[in-house]
């Protein structure tokens, strides 16, 4: 049984009289210690499908079911101990902690709210506990701190920190670390990693960096999604090596790479097209058609392709590569 | 001997504060070669954007030049821009070096057309046959691959980030600069839409033979487009080499520790490793090298005497131990 | 409020902070002398207040300072006694209008549905309709003879806009990260609105109260000058009312006694105004890097 799965989730929102669809029948399972990224471009919805994974929004459809339930059926106290399970950490480290309050109150609030700490005394020494399982050190002194004067991963650390308060077996990250300086990132992600593997915490990471979410999910499993739909689902290794669909081949070749030889002389994948389609006129079939390189006419502009396993823990929304089963798809590009 | 375009010599750079002086650029000495590329890399608070608008005289009133001058080299003239009267800085800004800020998609005037962006900079300049603005305004919006028919009349809101993007290369290349400089050309942008920028900058490089300073903390964007890599620390430039030196060959533990820290996605799945701790304070600076509480190569010397940048052939570094992390870069590859 | 103690010393830091801002920090000396010598005049100034008639109308002197009025009592004593009921009703008025307007605007905002329908209609009803006519036919049905009636009466008009501007800061921090954050966590909505909103608006409380007092100043002294409240001796707004009367402009001494009032009411008035800003710097915690 997942710990978190979500079910032809559908969000749409009104945009004046236009109906716009964010997030267009994602289905997504979560197990438990799982690390999963979410990765795409501006618009393609993957920040919406964090914020109701992590319960911060509603869906307009489908279902959401945490360890089996669904929680629009939740009573009050199973609701409560979803609600303390399932927690987000946010990008931007500037506006995620109250700037009128020290270190110590933020962490300390939901401690000794939840009762996990009896006291003030015991709230104290928790925090100090929590601080330190990230990494936050001297903590004693950074507990009495206002968020102006933490560095921005220091602000990040605590924003995890305080996520940590409640126990939680479910941590959604979104663009957790791409405000943060790019020497910092990877004692965040380390940092992140741990806590998947020490304390058994689930991770959905979104971010729009393939290299940085092939590294933090390398165990674990990535999602590429586009204009508000899941186009491939895969584990990291197998698609980083053998991507399926065409945007992904496509994103891979175009991301600039922090090596020289590598990045330029990587093959490009020239797409038909650079419009990127607005969400209130998709194109019919599959959205990604009037771009991509390889579509079937005929085929690809008016059937909406599915989602299948077309390789083992390989899933790809895409008829081109449905026909070419077992061999992937005619797009790999540059792969050394 | 490459031609210069470009000489800059000691230049210092202090901002006021509450606190005390904000040493943004100390004794900042480098020459500009024509017609390369070179890439100002660091991370928030090492002086890169400082140092651009240092370079065309940009800075807000509460910074200070406090040494140092900036020469601009054009076959036999030899201009040196912190003498220039502020009218003349201002008509060599945009004509002979201009500047594209960071996130400047959103600079633009929403309440006039683009082609009217184009007339009232080219007439800014000195330039007033408005047909001929027009002409340069099709050619250089073709040249950045877009549709000048759909371009010109529209209103800034009425272009994606990408477009507008482009329409400011092309705002820049107006006036044919013989120096441009670009303040992280690809923050803010999608992965498809920078791929599209960052084959623009080479092509129009290619095409229009411009000398090209770019500031970044991306350093794929320098992998990418430079031919040499400065590498800034502190307010001052810590090591300058070509591009495959600066990643593969680094002598310097800052750039050395930023080669570890960043992830490639077809490269073996390395370790990732973080420089530890945080820049200095600009105002209370530790002693010596700056960068020595976060070096794991630091030794006694570090903490009393700050290095020079020193150049060793074609390749600057300032570091008293370059030859340890000439070695320690060495074994890692 | 924590976030004082970073600063050292809780009052000297404060003090420190605000005298950043020079004109601030001026304003809130005045308002603080004035105030001061206000409350403590009581003791120290003893006044007859029977007539002297030879004295009527007397310029300013070594005996009196700001001369005297038409029935030859010194002004500049009943300047130093005429603020303390001033600003006491100003200051009720303000904390009551202040508080209604904070308290329905947060939970408008919060709560939402039927609740800020009817707040928000209310507010906007308070706010059109006409200030001085209701303050008239309000006071034909509350006696006016204590300072208490007469704050309340003044609060229950001029909530209105602060309540809508206070639901438009909640709507607009209820959305920040932090908050949600919190929400999150299942910390309960009094947390949310006690612990993480409200006190990121109290500079904008603050400033709000301010101009609120203000308000009452002003509305006092109409409201005495229409003859709406029964006068007692000692209040600014009474000796204007009475040298108005008297038509003390006209004369060159007696023009002391109109100008006196005036002079004091928009001394403090400028006093408050300007020590909002001088608050800004306090309680921004922002606002007080300089690092």
């Amino acid at each position: 049984m997942a710990l978190l799965e979500l079910k032809h989730i559908t969000k749409q929102f009104r945009q004046g009289k236009k109906v716009v669809t964010a997030v267009d029948d994602v289905n997504l399972a979560i197990e438990d210690k799982e690390i999963i990224c979410l990765v795409g471009e501006s618009g393609c919805g993957k920040t919406t499908t964090g914020k109701m994974a992590a319960g911060l929004l509603d869906q307009t459809s489908g279902q959401i079911l945490f360890e089996g339930k669904d929680i629009s059926k939740l009573s009050g106290a199973e609701f409560m101990a979803y609600r303390r399970s399932v927690q987000m950490v946010h990008q931007d480290p500037f506006s995620s902690l109250n700037p009128v309050r020290t270190i110590y109150q933020t962490i300390s609030a939901p401690l000794l709210y939840h009762k996990f700490a009896k006291d003030e005394r015991d709230a104290r020494r928790r925090a100090i506990e929590i601080l330190e399982l990230v990494d936050l050190t001297p903590a004693e002194e950074i507990l009495d701190k206002f968020p102006h004067q933490l560095s921005g991963g220091q602000r990040q650390r605590v924003s995890v920190a305080r996520a940590l308060t409640v126990n939680p077996k479910f941590i959604v990250a979104d663009e957790a670390v791409s405000m943060v300086d790019v020497s910092i990132r990877a004692s965040l992600l380390n940092m992140l990693r741990r806590l998947n593997q020490e304390l058994g915490v689930s991770f959905l990471f979104i971010t729009h960096d393939l290299a940085l979410a092939k590294y933090f999910a390398w165990e674990g499993r990535v999602g590429v999604m586009y204009t508000g739909r899941m186009v491939e689902l895969s584990r990291s290794p197998s698609l980083i090596e053998k991507p399926l669909h065409p945007y992904t081949a496509a994103l891979m070749s175009a991301i600039p790479e922090a090596d020289p030889r590598l990045t330029r002389s990587k093959e490009r994948i020239v797409l038909r097209s650079d419009d990127i389609p607005s969400l209130t006129k998709l194109p019919p079939g599959c959205h990604f058609h009037p771009r991509c390189p390889v579509w079937l006419e005929g085929k690809c502009d008016k059937v909406q392709p599915v989602l299948a396993e077309m390789a083992p823990g390989h899933q790809v929304a895409c008829h081109v590569a449905f026909d070419i089963t077992g061999g992937g798809s005619r797009m790999t590009a540059g792969n050394r | 001997m490459p031609e210069t375009a470009l000489e800059v010599r000691d230049l210092s750079l202090e901002y006021r504060s509450r606190r005390g002086p904000v040493k943004a650029l100390r004794n900042v000495s480098f020459d500009l070669y024509k017609g390369e590329t070179l890439a100002l890399i660091g991370e928030s608070g090492c002086g890169k954007s400082t140092m651009g608008f240092a370079l065309i005289r940009l800075t807000p009133g509460t910074a200070k030049i406090t040494s140092g001058n900036v020469t601009f080299v054009d076959g036999p003239n030899r201009i040196n821009l912190m003498e220039m009267s502020e009218n003349e800085v201002r008509r060599f800004r945009w004509t002979d070096m201009a500047m594209m800020l960071q996130a400047a998609l959103n600079a633009y005037n929403p309440l006039i057309r683009i082609q009217d962006h184009f007339i009232d900079t080219a007439k800014a300049h000195g330039l007033t046959n408005k047909t001929e603005i027009l002409a340069r305004a099709r050619r250089l919006l073709t040249g950045v691959q877009l549709d000048a028919d759909r371009v010109l009349p529209a209103y800034p809101h009425e272009l994606s980030g990408g477009m507008r993007q482009r329409v400011l290369l092309a705002l820049g290349l107006l006036m044919q600069p013989k120096i441009i400089i670009l303040d992280e050309p690809t923050t803010a942008l999608d992965i498809l839409t920078q791929r599209s920028i960052i084959d623009l900058l080479r092509k129009l490089k290619d095409e229009f033979n411009f000398t090209m300073i770019f500031i970044s903390h991306d350093l794929s964007l320098a992998a990418e487009l430079a031919d040499r890599v400065a590498t800034m620390y502190a307010g001052q430039i810590v090591e300058l080499t070509d591009v495959f030196s600066a990643f593969e060959k680094p002598r310097h533990p800052y750039t050395f520790g930023l080669t570890r820290a960043v992830p490639t996605l077809h490269g073996a799945a390395e370790k990732l490793e973080s420089i530890p701790g945080s820049p200095p304070d600009l105002v209370f600076m530790p002693s010596g090298c700056k960068f020595h509480p976060r070096c794991p190569f630091a030794t006694d010397k570090c903490k009393e005497v700050e290095p020079k940048l020193t150049a060793y052939g074609t390749h600057q570094v300032a570091c008293h131990n370059w030859q340890q992390v000439l070695e320690e870069s060495q074994k890692a590859r | 409020m924590t976030y004082l103690r970073d600063l050292g010393s809780g009052l000297l830091g404060s003090l420190r902070v605000m005298s950043r801002n020079k004109v601030g920090f001026a304003g809130l000396i005045i308002t603080f002398v004035i105030v001061l010598t206000s409350l403590l005049s009581p003791y120290f100034v003893h006044m007859e207040m029977t007539a002297n008639l030879d004295a009527i109308y007397q310029g300013p002197s070594a005996q009196n300072w700001l001369g005297t009025d038409y029935q030859g009592r010194d002004i500049f004593k009943q300047i130093l006694l005429g603020g303390r009921e001033v600003i006491y009703v100003a200051f009720l008025a303000g904390i009551l209008s202040c508080g209604i307007g904070v308290a329905f605007g947060a939970l408008a905002a919060i709560l939402g549905g039927w609740f800020d329908t009817i707040a928000t209609a209310a507010a906007e009803l308070v706010i059109t309709i006409p200030q001085y006519p209701l303050l008239l036919v309000l006071a034909g049905f509350i006696r006016l003879n204590s300072p208490i009636g007469l704050a309340f009466i003044i609060a229950s008009i001029s909530w209105g806009g602060l309540m809508l501007a206070i639901r438009a800061q909640v709507f607009s921090l209820k959305e920040r990260d932090y908050v949600q954050a919190a929400r999150a966590l299942g910390l309960p909505t009094s947390h949310l609105l006690l612990k993480e909103i409200i006190p990121n608006m109290m500079s904008y409380i603050l400033t709000n109260l301010v101009m609120r007092m203000t308000n009452a100043i002003y509305g006092q002294v109409g409201l005495i000058f229409l003859g709406v409240v029964p006068m007692a001796q000692n209040n600014w707004g009474v000796m204007y009312s009475l040298a108005n009367r008297q038509g003390a402009i006209f004369g060159v001494n007696s023009a002391w006694y109109i100008m006196a009032p005036i002079f004091a009411i928009a001394l403090l008035q400028f006093g408050m105004i300007n020590m909002n800003r001088s608050l800004e710097e306090l309680f921004n915690p922002r606002l007080r890097r300089g690092e």
